[in-house]
């Protein structure tokens, strides 16, 4: 069966040199295969390696992989609409180990579902799935993007079932396609969700409401009272009935002053929070729907349904167009100078800075 | 003495006498006057005279009587001395004869003669043995007799026992007599009823010419032969197999090997003689003169046999004149066995009324049953691709051997097992690279050979049968023609154009016929797996959206390595055009249809191994134009333009998902006994998908309206959720 790989990341336990890179990836089969990053590096860019620990995590694929390096956990979210919290350093354990059953012993510190929809007669409907996962340092919340077009907010801390902050808003029925939330930043208390519905919405969580409601795709702000004939966008008079205007993938800065949002039509805007308005478009080419964006600082890193990696600066110039192994990239992670990139095929390759390939990671 | 003392008294007398004469003339002389004393004197003194003449006479008769004696006496010494000499003689002699009797030696020693010791003599004759008493030669000579009377009693048992043995020959051969003359008569018999089987629909003369020719098979085709003609009496199954091939050639072959045979015995037994005689007195020994001529001409002969022998072992492809065949259903299977590689290959024809062995046949097919070709046996078990030889032996004696993949009968593995030639797997079994092939065939081993192999080979019949008109249909564009549509009662909007083989031509390997060793076989194998490749890399010069397919495709065959490695024997490629059904709504924004193309391959071992769709679109849907934005940078939209043609790819990701959909989620989906069906599952389920992606706005995605509550696209990659199949 082919594999597809949805989410990767990098993670890391100690701190300056005895510090260990790690890197997650979660595929289609449901497993999250972790790899040391040296490892990797050390095995070259032709060989592909084994994964050193692989966790049968969810049914069905994994399509969200999350870090927060403070807490020490990593979070998963997967298309049985479950979120999975794992321990950082139990999963280093294991990996690190060569014994099989502690492997096969590591289990999720918490897990959340989705809510089902309520249907007549008593009857639930299917469990959405957790298309992406973005968690609110500040408070704790680990934020996740639903199928059903709501954005579930579950508190770590307490491990409640039912969910701590529900995001309603988007359009019902179509799923979210991603998430992202600030850490504590400039922008705190901030989550930015991208729906099927065309719009990215960035929410105020306290108050669970949409402060702005934004169209990638055409680069506009959608303004609040226009927001319920939300396929109504440009001049407010003519529909867009024919778009790729999806939100595929959103990013935040380090610094909470950018958000990067791609679309399906190829374009990725940013917006600025000072500014409170879009500031500038890129396109990556009008085929190709955006479905993996990242902030590095000073470079926006994004990919889609193309085997290439694009890099923008901020203000729109495009660096560089990369190739890259899969067809249609899902993936995309960037740190300690070196970019993971996964999708359609079970490898992660994992570029340097200058854009050569040093490593190709086999996933289960 | 007598006469000693005679002659001593006759001396003595003389003496006395002459005394007395002197006396006489004394007194002669004294009386020489006196006439008186003279006269008496004289008268005395010719007294003495007359005695002494008398004594004279006296002495010399004494002298006569001793000489007489003397003689008398020598006489008898002569006598005896001869005597004495005849004595010495016969001792002699006499002595002689001893000494020859003493160093007799007879040509018969002790041991040849075999007389029973001395213990046994005691055992079997007690009272000879006590008459003889201590005497060693009386006891010698007991045992002699007993001996003699012995063997004289063993003389009389062996003519007794030749006079039986004369009579159970002479029964014997009255019987034997017999016997000959029954032969005839069951012919006759057989002769005379053989109007009778044909009425009646006997096959026993039959059967029994082919058991004659069974006689001749080599020992592994009779294995098979035996197991197939038995499979068939005791099921009594709708097959039939045959014996082909030159009876006459076989036999020749046959006398030739017992011939060879022999001969080998016969250097073998010669060679030991040649170290123990010594080489002259063999030449010297007349009588050995023809033998010796007869060795020659077989010397000669043997040497002429072995350069025949040498021709055959150039060519490893040397095959027995006789071949099985098993006539199952429109085709006929032929096992053939080579007799340098020591493996049995099997081979596929279509039937054609019986008449078979013509090599003409082989490419012009026409006539035949379309369901046989040459890969229907191919993979027939797992893994058993038939294209290298099975036997290992055969890499060893030619380094680097590869058998010939060009030639149509191939060493499947099965027909080794059926054949009961097993041979040793190279490496450990669990280390092998086709383990899995090994313990499926290993198992098929224990279980009814013949059976499994029967009922493999209909499977594979009729799935290739189901398969053929299933091609047949979808070669027509025809759709609704499919087993599959009429039982799904479907008819999806999407339009199948056209369908039409791709499947490369594997350059000269076909027609070059046997180019024989190993190194060519690997580039001709290059060669095909080349040929692909640039069929590929026009596909993408003709501007077909391959690449995301390729990756899938090799990742596809990637992980189904696990699995079996697939054979690149048989597997047919075809090209199908779809073309979506236009959307109702949206026509004015597309005036060109998409159609999308799907390189299907379909494996030897359909079912088994499900057809795969590899899929693409045949042009480009055009994006449509940005909506206007001040905020693009003006460099930026250059850059989207000109890279516009050169991106693959809007459509990939739902051709990727209609890709798993096809060939992974599709074989979970079939009912039970539609495997056969497979491919035209597949292709319904293609234009399926195919209908539910045109229903989006356009290819490569966009949002669609929710129906009601439910949810039209799931996950990362916006997977649209496709009606039920069935």
């Amino acid at each position: 069966e082919t594999r597809t790989v949805y989410a990767n990341v990098f993670f890391g336990v100690g701190v300056g040199a005895a510090a260990n890179g790690y890197v997650a990836c979660g595929s289609s089969t449901g497993a999250i295969s972790v790899f040391n990053v040296d490892h990797l590096l050390a095995g070259g860019p032709e060989n592909d390696v084994a994964p050193a620990l692989v966790l049968p995590a969810h049914e069905g694929a994994v399509y969200s992989l999350v870090v927060h390096a403070e807490e020490g956990i990593l979070c998963s979210g997967g298309d049985d609409g479950r979120t999975a919290v794992w321990r950082v350093d139990a999963l280093v354990a294991a990996a690190d180990d060569d014994d099989e059953t502690k492997k096969k012993n590591v289990r999720p510190a918490a897990a959340f579902v989705n809510p089902q929809r309520g249907l007549p007669r008593g009857a639930l409907g299917a469990i959405p799935e957790t298309n992406a996962l973005a968690y609110d340092g500040s408070r704790g919340v680990l934020f996740a993007a639903a199928g059903d077009g709501v954005c579930y907010g579950w508190d770590v801390r307490e491990a409640r079932s039912s969910p701590a902050a529900c995001l309603r808003g988007h359009a019902t029925g179509k799923p979210l396609h991603c998430a992202a939330a600030s850490s504590g930043g400039g922008a705190s208390g901030t989550v930015v969700t991208g729906s099927e519905d065309g719009t990215a919405r960035i929410w105020d969580v306290r108050r669970e409401t949409a402060t702005h409601v934004v169209n990638p795709y055409a680069a506009t702000s959608v303004s609040r009272h226009s927001e319920e004939a939300s396929d109504v966008v440009g001049d407010g008079k003519k529909p867009l009935a024919n778009e790729r205007r999806w939100v595929g993938c959103v990013a935040l800065d380090g610094a909470e002053n950018w958000c990067a949002m791609g679309s399906g039509g190829g374009t990725v805007t940013m917006w600025s929070f000072a500014a409170g308005a879009c500031a500038s478009r890129v396109t990556a080419g009008r085929g190709t729907a955006m479905q993996a964006v990242k902030l590095t600082g000073e470079h926006v890193v994004a990919a889609g349904s193309e085997p290439h990696v694009f890099r923008w600066n901020l203000a729109g110039k495009l660096i560089s167009r990369q190739p890259c192994g899969p067809a249609s990239v899902f993936a995309l992670d960037a740190a300690r100078a070196m970019t993971a990139v996964g999708g359609v095929g079970a490898t992660v390759e994992i570029f340097s800075a200058l854009g050569t390939k040093v490593a190709t990671a086999k996933c289960a | 003495l007598a006469l000693a003392e005679m002659a001593s008294d006759q001396l003595d007398e003389l003496v006395g006498v002459l005394g007395r004469m002197r006396d006489a003339a004394d007194r002669l002389a004294s009386s020489s006057g006196d006439d008186d004393a003279f006269r008496e004197a004289a008268t005395d003194a010719s007294l003495l005279f007359l005695e002494l003449k008398a004594t004279n006479r006296a002495a010399l008769e004494g002298v006569e009587a001793t000489r007489a004696t003397t003689a008398k006496a020598k006489l008898d010494l002569d006598h005896k001395r001869l005597e004495l000499q005849n004595v010495l003689y016969e001792k002699g002699h006499i002595q002689k004869e001893i000494r020859a009797c003493q160093d007799f030696r007879s040509a018969y020693d002790d041991e040849t003669i075999g007389l029973c010791s001395v213990a046994e003599f005691k055992r079997q004759a007690p009272g000879e043995w006590k008459e003889a008493g201590d005497d060693p030669h009386a006891v010698m000579l007991k045992r002699l007799s007993h001996e003699l009377a012995e063997r004289k009693k063993l003389c009389e048992l062996e003519k007794e026992l030749e006079a039986r043995k004369r009579t159970l020959q002479d029964g014997i051969k009255s019987r034997r007599k017999f016997l000959d003359g029954l032969g005839n008569q069951l012919k006759g018999l057989k002769r005379s009823t053989a109007p009778l089987q044909e009425h009646l629909a006997l096959p026993i003369t039959v059967e029994e010419k082919r058991k004659g020719a069974a006689r001749l098979l080599p020992p592994p085709l009779y294995v098979t032969y035996t197991q197939l003609a038995a499979a068939r009496e005791a099921f009594d199954d709708d097959f039939e197999v045959h014996i082909e091939g030159s009876v006459a050639d076989a036999e020749a072959l046959q006398r030739k090997a017992a011939a060879a045979e022999e001969e080998e015995a016969r250097r073998r037994e010669e060679g030991a003689a040649a170290e123990t005689v010594a080489e002259a007195e063999y030449k010297a020994a007349g009588t050995f003169a023809g033998d010796e001529e007869e060795t020659r001409k077989s010397k000669r002969a043997r040497i002429s046999d072995e350069n025949e022998h040498a021709v055959d072992e150039s060519d490893p492809y040397t095959a027995h004149p006789l071949r099985v065949e098993l006539r199952l259903g429109g085709a006929s299977f032929t096992f053939t066995y080579l007799h340098n590689l020591h493996v049995v290959t099997a081979n596929v024809k279509p039937r054609e009324g019986g008449a078979s062995a013509n090599k003409g046949n082989r490419r012009g097919k026409g006539g035949g049953d379309e369901t046989v070709d040459d890969d229907l046996l191919v993979n027939l078990f797992p893994g058993d691709t038939g294209a290298d030889t099975p036997n290992i032996a055969n890499k060893l004696r030619v380094a680097g051997f590869e058998y010939d993949r060009s030639r149509r009968d191939r060493p499947y593995r099965w027909a080794q097992h059926l054949a009961g030639l097993d041979f040793l797997a190279p490496v450990p079994v669990g280390r092998a690279p086709g383990a899995d092939a090994e313990t499926g065939v290993a198992k098929h081993q224990q279980q009814a050979r013949v059976r499994n192999v029967l009922a493999a080979l209909r499977a594979r019949m009729a799935s290739r049968s189901a398969l053929k008109s299933q091609l047949r249909a979808l070669a027509r564009c025809d759709i609704d023609g499919l087993a599959v549509a009429k039982r799904l009662e479907m008819h999806p909007k999407s339009q199948l154009r056209s369908w039409r083989e791709i499947t490369p031509q594997a350059g000269g390997t076909v027609a070059t016929g046997d180019d024989g060793p190993a190194g060519d076989d690997a580039g001709e194998n290059d060669r095909y797996r080349e040929e692909t490749d640039a069929g590929t890399v026009a596909d993408r010069l003709a501007g077909h959206d391959v690449q995301a397919t390729n990756t899938v495709a090799s990742d596809w065959r990637h992980s189904e390595k696990n699995f079996w490695p697939p054979s690149d024997h048989g597997v047919r490629t075809y090209r199908a055009l779809v073309r979506a059904a236009r959307q109702s709504g949206s026509a004015k924004h597309r005036t060109v249809p998409v159609d999308v193309v799907a390189e299907v391959s379909v494996s030897p071992e359909y079912p088994q191994r499900p057809p795969t769709f590899a899929l693409s679109l045949e042009r480009r849907v055009p994006p449509k134009p940005l909506p206007a934005s001040d905020l693009d940078s003006k460099d930026d939209s250059v850059a989207a333009s000109k890279d516009e043609d050169a991106t693959p790819g809007d459509a990939s990701n739902d051709l990727r998902l209609i890709e798993e959909e096809v060939n992974v989620r599709t074989t979970a989906l079939l009912p039970t006994g539609g495997e056969d069906d497979i491919l035209g599952y597949c292709v319904v389920r293609l234009l399926q998908a195919v209908d539910a992606c045109a229903e989006c706005e356009r290819w490569g995605g966009a949002s669609d309206e929710a129906v009601g509550v439910r949810q039209m696209r799931r996950g990362r990659e916006r997977r649209k959720e496709l009606p039920p199949l069935l």
